[in-house]
């Protein structure tokens, strides 16, 4: 028997500007499982991002609850939200979002050093990371040294480093070319064969496929899951 | 697989300070280390002015001050001034004080001086009766030299000629604004004009008048020394009151550590401050030298609180546009779990990290600049000024600064920090 992961019940997510208020979430309800791939996917302004960024609470709904096992996340305060971010989740940003000033592995020592590791340890977690993402050569370079591939790769060690409980995803190849593209969704695939849940954001079909499930939104709500033919390796 | 456990999350989220400061560290030592390297000197420079300013400006005002208290002490008063009551003209029962003062272990020099007012002119006064006289009224000391210059040394701030000896019966010592060329103010009366070394000059006390020779020109910052002439204790005696042997003035130097206060305490016990007024170098100035002491403070507390308050400005506004500027890395490294507290404790060590290196270089210029003042004081017009630092006024001001740069750190770090993370992120 599948083991849900995360149970969301009835998420709305309103923004109000003046007067006027958007509904980006309509009323969605559903279950990621443990150890699955599951892409969401939908035209711009489905409320993709957003939901995502429910899921991995970096925004709080309007309504609706989001449990991570028998744990409600929705109420948490945001010094609990921060450490289940820590020491729970992996988040991997559309734009890389590594930290300027440090080098690929210091960008991955960093949530090591703040889950309370030793610089030493958190250096050889992070060596580990980015080796298994095949940028093991690069772990001195600055961000701005590195290709798109190879700082979206480094985003993915910083954000695996750590052995997370569901990794989250939000359009990691937007800005990638097809070869680098083709590295980081094999990078995706390899992490979900050995067991990671993923949650990830995609706008193109293509490498939705690659999941398990497919969701599809539109305005908001779902229309409809699609189980993926893809074949895991 | 790892379980959700809300009650370690809301452990975690108390108890982990220590991880704080050890990712703060992490950060800020590399955020220093690659930042760009002409911002970290503009930061470092001001921090630089700032210290100068909190320690220089303060120690020059206050060292013109204590300057010209060291120069009122070593060229006229010595440690302990005991000078006549104001109702009296000579120091009561000298011959006892100076029996006692021989004998007091803490003494190491006294110099007992006759004083008397009287008139200098220069030989002739003037040609015809139509000049203005030159002539000038003013105290005339008679001492002795040797004893003189084991407690003022006056012989060392001669500029012209020489100090008296025991053998200069017809000699005479003029302070420096008692000349015309020595003191450039436009004015005809009340000085003495064109006299020079090895002039005669005759010095009058009522209608007692004998001609004297200058032997040497005094100079000094000090007006009681500057506006007095000198000559031997037993000529002033054989022109004055040569009965009576009751000093004019006592200046007495103490042995190195003794305490003035203390001492002067112990005189007046022994009442001899019914018959003499007995007090340390800083109270013989007079309460508008104390005066004058608590304004330059105040202005030297004022111009530091002020340099202060720039150097908060600045390092606020380089903090928070530095904050602003890394808003979405801010928003990113809080999306990775990275606590609050860690991300401003890392901008508030940055800021902290200037201000000592700024601290520590403008400390050393001072710890350079105060011997060197020391050797070459300010010439102000009334005193030499040097720089006065004390280790605790450069602790008291440092601290003041790296607690104002503290603040002017974490307030808008806090304040950029605290907003919202997605938007942070997403740069809305």
């Amino acid at each position: 028997m599948k083991e849900t992961l995360i149970k969301v019940k009835h998420l709305v997510k309103n923004y109000q500007s003046g007067h006027i208020v958007t509904k980006v979430l309509k009323n969605l309800t559903f279950d990621v499982y443990k150890g699955e791939f599951l892409s969401v996917i939908g035209p711009s302004g489905s409320g993709k991002s957003t939901l995502l960024y429910q899921l991995s609470l970096l925004d709080r709904p309007t309504s609706g609850s989001i449990h991570y096992g028998k744990l409600c996340v929705t109420d948490l305060g945001s010094k609990e939200r921060t450490a289940l971010r820590l020491n729970y989740l992996g988040y991997v940003f559309q734009e890389y979002a590594l930290l300027p000033d440090l080098t690929a592995i210091e960008n991955v020592m960093v949530p090591n050093i703040m889950r309370g590791f030793g610089k030493a340890v958190a250096r050889e977690m992070a060596k580990a990371a980015l080796e298994k993402l095949n940028v093991g050569h690069r772990l001195d370079n600055l961000p701005g040294q590195l290709s798109g591939g190879e700082q979206q790769r480094v985003s993915i060690a910083r954000a695996i480093a750590h052995t997370p409980a569901i990794l989250f995803a939000d359009e990691p190849t937007a800005n990638l070319d097809t070869v680098n593209s083709d590295q980081v969704m094999d990078a995706f695939l390899d992490l979900h064969y050995h067991g990671q849940t993923i949650v990830m954001v995609n706008h193109e079909q293509e490498y939705a496929k690659i999941g398990d499930r497919i969701m599809h939104l539109l305005d908001g709500s779902i229309e409809r899951f699609e189980p993926s033919h893809h074949k895991k390796r | 697989m790892k379980t959700f456990d809300g009650k370690a999350l809301r452990k975690n989220g108390f108890l982990s300070l220590p991880r704080d400061i050890t990712l703060a560290l992490f950060l800020a030592i590399r955020a220093v280390k690659r930042a760009s390297l002409g911002t970290s000197l503009l930061i470092i420079s001001i921090q630089i002015l700032t210290v100068l300013n909190l320690l220089l400006v303060n120690g020059i005002l206050v060292g013109l001050i204590e300057g010209s208290e060291t120069t009122y002490r070593l060229s006229y008063s010595g440690d302990i001034f005991i000078s006549p009551l104001i109702t009296r003209d000579r120091v009561e029962n000298t011959e006892q004080i100076m029996n006692d003062l021989r004998h007091d272990p803490d003494v190491t020099s006294i110099s007992r001086r006759y004083t008397a007012s009287g008139f200098i002119a220069s030989v002739p006064a003037r040609s015809n009766l139509k000049d203005v006289p030159n002539e000038t009224g003013t105290t005339i000391v008679g001492l002795n030299p040797a004893n003189e210059n084991s407690v003022t040394k006056l012989d060392e701030q001669i500029i012209a000629g020489r100090w008296l000896e025991p053998t200069d019966t017809n000699g005479i010592v003029l302070g420096n604004r008692l000349l015309q060329q020595y003191f450039d103010v436009p004015i005809e009366r009340g000085i003495l004009r064109n006299v020079e070394l090895g002039d005669k000059v005759t010095v009058s006390f009522g209608t007692s008048t004998r001609e004297f020779r200058v032997i040497g020109i005094v100079f000094s910052k000090i007006d009681p020394v500057a506006r007095r002439a000198y000559i031997l204790d037993r000529q002033l005696l054989a022109l004055t009151d040569k009965f009576n042997l009751n000093a004019g003035e006592i200046a007495i130097s103490l042995q190195p550590g003794a305490d003035p206060e203390a001492w002067v305490n112990r005189m007046k016990a022994k009442h001899y401050g019914s018959g003499a007024s007995i007090k340390t170098a800083r109270e013989s100035m007079g309460s508008f030298f104390s005066e004058v002491t608590g304004t330059f403070a105040l202005i030297a507390n004022i111009i530091g609180g002020i340099a202060l308050l720039v150097a908060a400005v600045t390092v606020f506004i380089i903090t928070f546009i530095n904050a602003v500027t890394r808003r979405k890395f801010i928003g990113i490294l809080k999306g990775i779990g990275v606590t609050e507290r860690s991300i401003e404790i890392a901008y508030v060590l940055q800021a902290v990290f200037y201000a000592l290196v700024g601290i520590g270089v403008g400390v050393a210029m001072i710890l350079v600049l105060d011997p060197y003042f020391d050797k070459n004081p300010i010439d102000f017009p009334f005193s030499d000024g040097i720089l006065s630092v004390t280790t605790s006024g450069i602790l008291i001001r440092s601290g003041i600064l790296l607690a104002v740069t503290f603040i002017a750190g974490y307030l808008p770090a806090r304040r950029i920090v605290h907003g919202n993370t997605l938007d942070a992120i997403l740069g809305r």
